[in-house]
C-alpha cells in the first residue's frame, strides 16, 4: 500500500496517454460484460423453459415459414394436447420517430397456458385484453420506450403486414423475454388485413398434459402434416429456445472471436504504452535501484502500474456496460426484466479480464525495467 | 582502531566491448576510514565514476576484494547488493535525479519506503533531513519548482535520510552555478565536520576537491595514493 502513491503519480504523469490506454481496456471489458450478460440471459430463459410442458410446432425448415391457421384445429384433436395457441410475429414501427417494434398476434384466451414464460399479468388487465378485440398488451420496456400507459391508444404500423393497428393499451406483459414486445388479438390482425389475406402462423405453442406425453404428441403432430405443402417440426419449448439461442450463439461466437482479437490488440496497445512509459523513465528506474529497490521490487512497481491502469479501464468499461444496459431500457436488479441486467458475475469477469490484460501487458516492460543495469541506465538520455 | 568504511584490495574493473576487454580500473587498493572526506580527481575517462559506482554497489569488480561498511561486495548477488545499498550508502548524482512527479518530501521519503517505518515516521524523518539541508520550507515543492542548488540539496537529503555510514557524490556541483555549488559544498563540509559523515566525492573541480581532507588522483585507471596537507594542495594547484 505504501507504494500506491508512487504508482498513482507515475500513472498520471502522462494523463492523456493513461486515459486513452485505460479507455481501450474499457472498450474490451464492455464487450465482455455485454456478451456475458446476454449469454446469462439466454441461459436463464432456457433453464426456465425446462420445467414447462410446452411444445412448439413450426414450419419444418424454419419458423419463418408460416403455417396455415387451419392446422390449429387438427393439432387440438391430438390426444394429450391441453391448449393451443397460434402466434404470428409482427414487425412494425411506432412513435414519432418510427422506431422498430416487435410483437405478436395470438389467441388471447389460451395465452396464459401457452405463453413463452409464466405470466403474472393482473387478472383485471388480462380480462380486459381478452374482452376487447382491439386491446393490446405491451412489455414494460416498450411501454417506457414510448411513454405508453394503460388507457392510451397506441398505433403500430406493420411492415410485413402493411396495416395500421390502433389498439388500446390495457395491461403489461410480465414475461421477461417479452419485455420489449407487444401482443394483440389474432382476430384483430385478420380484421385489419381484410378478407382473403389471412396471416400465416409462425408457430403454434401447445400445452401438453404431461412430460411423458410430449414425445408422442410431437410424433403425432408431425405425422399429421407429413408430405403436405407445409410440413411441421414440433419440439419441446426448451429445444425451440435452444435453437433460437444457437442462432444467437453463432453470433456470439463471431463476436467472441472478434473480442479475442480486440483483447490481443488492447494487450499490445497497453504493452506499448507501458514500454514507452518505462523507456522514458529509464534513469528513474536506475535511481530507484540505486536507492536500494531490488529488481523484484522494480518489476512489481511497473507491473502494478500496468495493472492499475488496466483495472481502471476495466472499472470504466463495467460502469459503461451497466449504464448502457440500464439506459437501453432494461430493468436492473429485480423486476420483470431483471435477468437482462448486468450481473455481478459479468462485472467480475470484466474486472478479471482487465487484470489479465494488465498483467500480460505489464510483464514485458516490467521485466525490462527489472533487468536494467544501474550504471548503464543512469547514462540513458531520453 | 575502528574498521575502515571502505577497504579495496587490488580491485580491477573491465568492460567487454564485443571481443575486446576494456580495462577501466587497474588493481586499485584504497582504505577510507570512518569520518573521512576524500575527493577523487582525474581527467574524463580516468575511471573516477566507475570507482565510485563500485563503492556504491552499483556494479561489481572484475577482480580484487572490496569491503564497504563491513560487507564484502565482490560476490554479493544483485538482490543482496540492493538491500545493502538501502541501508549503507547514500548517493548524490551530478544531475540530482529527483523523481519529477514527487514533491521534495516524497523524494526524500523514497528510500524509507524500503524500511518498516510507519508513514508518520517516514514523513518526520524526511522533514528532518530536509530541514538539515535548509529546505524545511520547500517540503511540498516539486523539483521543477526548485532551483538547481535546491534540487541538489534535496538529493543530499535523500542520500542522508536513512543515515548511511557512507555518502558518495559524483560531481555534485558539476551542473550548478558558482553560488549554488558553494552552498552544496558547504553543506557537505558541514555534514562531514558536524555529523562526522564519511564522504567521498568525485570531481573535476579543484575548488570542490579543496573541501576534502584527502585527495586521490586517478589516471587511466591507476590510482595514486591519497594525499593530504601540503601534498593535497600541490595536487589541487596542479589541477587548477
Amino acid at each position: 500500500m505504501k507504494f500506491f502513491p508512487l504508482l498513482f503519480k507515475n500513472l498520471l504523469r502522462r494523463r492523456r496517454r493513461a486515459a486513452l490506454t485505460a479507455s481501450s481496456v474499457a472498450v474490451c471489458v464492455f464487450i465482455l460484460v455485454a456478451l456475458v450478460t446476454v449469454t446469462t440471459y439466454m441461459k436463464n430463459i432456457i433453464r426456465e423453459t425446462e420445467s414447462r410442458l410446452i411444445v412448439i410446432t413450426r414450419g419444418r425448415y424454419s419458423f419463418l415459414d408460416p403455417l396455415p391457421y387451419a392446422y390449429r384445429t387438427k393439432i387440438e384433436q391430438v390426444p394429450g394436447v391441453v391448449a393451443t395457441n397460434a402466434v404470428t410475429l409482427i414487425i412494425g414501427t411506432a412513435g414519432d420517430k418510427d422506431e422498430v417494434v416487435n410483437g405478436m398476434a395470438l389467441v388471447p384466451e389460451t395465452y396464459l397456458d401457452t405463453g413463452p414464460q409464466k405470466e403474472e399479468i393482473p387478472p383485471e388487465q388480462f380480462d380486459a385484453f381478452v374482452r376487447d378485440r382491439s386491446a393490446i398488451l405491451v412489455g414494460p420496456v416498450m411501454a417506457r420506450r414510448f411513454g405508453w400507459k394503460i388507457g392510451d391508444t397506441v398505433t403500430i404500423r406493420g411492415s410485413r403486414y402493411p396495416v395500421e393497428l390502433r389498439a388500446r393499451l390495457v395491461g403489461y406483459l410480465t414475461a421477461e423475454i417479452l419485455s420489449d414486445y407487444f401482443a394483440i388479438h389474432r382476430a384483430y390482425l385478420e380484421e385489419a388485413l381484410g378478407p382473403g389475406r389471412e396471416p400465416g402462423v409462425h408457430f403454434f405453442p401447445l400445452k401438453v398434459e404431461s412430460r411423458e406425453a410430449i414425445p408422442r404428441v410431437i410424433g403425432q403432430i408431425d405425422a399429421l402434416f407429413a408430405n403436405s405443402a407445409a410440413e411441421t417440426k414440433s419440439e419441446p419449448q426448451r429445444d425451440f429456445m435452444t435453437s433460437l439461442a444457437s442462432l444467437a450463439r453463432n453470433i456470439r461466437d463471431v463476436v467472441l472471436a472478434m473480442g479475442l482479437v480486440i483483447v490481443l490488440a488492447i494487450v499490445l496497445v497497453v504493452t506499448n504504452s507501458m514500454a514507452i512509459s518505462v523507456r522514458e523513465r529509464t534513469r528513474e528506474m536506475a535511481v530507484l535501484k540505486a536507492l536500494g529497490f531490488t529488481d523484484g521490487r522494480v518489476l512489481s512497481l511497473v507491473l502494478g502500474e500496468a495493472v492499475l491502469l488496466a483495472v481502471s479501464g476495466g472499472v470504466l468499461g463495467g460502469v459503461l456496460a451497466y449504464a448502457v444496459f440500464a439506459s437501453a431500457g432494461v430493468d436492473l436488479g429485480s423486476g420483470p426484466a431483471g435477468h437482462f441486467a448486468v450481473q455481478p458475475l459479468a462485472l467480475a469477469d470484466g474486472l478479471a479480464l482487465s487484470l489479465l490484460i494488465g498483467l500480460a501487458a505489464g510483464s514485458f516492460p516490467a521485466l525490462h525495467a527489472s533487468r536494467l543495469k544501474i550504471v548503464e541506465a543512469l547514462r540513458w538520455v531520453g | 582502531m575502528t574498521d575502515p568504511v571502505v577497504e579495496m584490495s587490488r580491485v580491477s574493473k573491465s568492460y567487454r566491448r564485443g571481443d575486446r576487454e576494456l580495462p577501466v580500473l587497474k588493481e586499485i587498493s584504497l582504505r577510507i576510514e570512518q569520518g573521512e572526506f576524500l575527493a577523487l580527481m582525474g581527467p574524463s575517462g580516468s575511471g573516477k565514476s566507475t570507482l565510485l559506482n563500485l563503492m556504491a554497489g552499483f556494479d561489481r569488480p572484475t577482480s580484487g576484494r572490496l569491503v564497504v561498511a563491513g560487507r564484502e561486495l565482490t560476490r554479493a548477488t544483485a538482490a543482496e547488493l540492493a538491500r545493502w545499498r538501502a541501508g549503507h550508502v547514500g548517493f548524490v548524482f551530478q544531475l540530482y535525479n529527483l523523481l519529477p512527479v514527487l514533491t521534495a518530501r516524497e523524494n526524500v521519503e523514497l528510500p524509507l519506503l524500503l524500511t518498516g517505518l510507519s508513514r508518520a515516521q517516514r514523513r518526520r524523518r524526511a522533514e528532518t533531513a530536509l530541514a538539515l539541508v535548509a529546505l524545511g520550507d520547500r517540503l511540498d515543492h516539486y523539483p521543477h519548482q526548485l532551483s538547481g542548488g535546491q534540487e541538489q540539496r534535496v538529493a543530499i537529503a535523500r542520500a542522508l535520510v536513512s543515515d548511511p555510514p557512507l555518502l558518495l557524490a559524483d560531481e555534485p556541483t558539476g551542473d550548478l552555478d558558482a553560488e549554488s555549488a558553494a552552498e552544496v559544498l558547504s553543506l557537505l563540509d558541514d555534514l562531514h565536520r558536524e555529523l562526522g559523515k564519511t564522504i567521498v566525492i568525485v570531481t573535476h573541480d579543484p575548488v570542490a576537491a579543496a573541501r576534502a581532507r584527502r585527495v586521490a588522483r586517478l589516471e587511466k585507471g591507476v590510482l595514486s595514493p591519497p594525499v593530504q596537507g601540503e601534498h593535497r594542495d600541490e595536487v589541487l594547484s596542479a589541477a587548477l
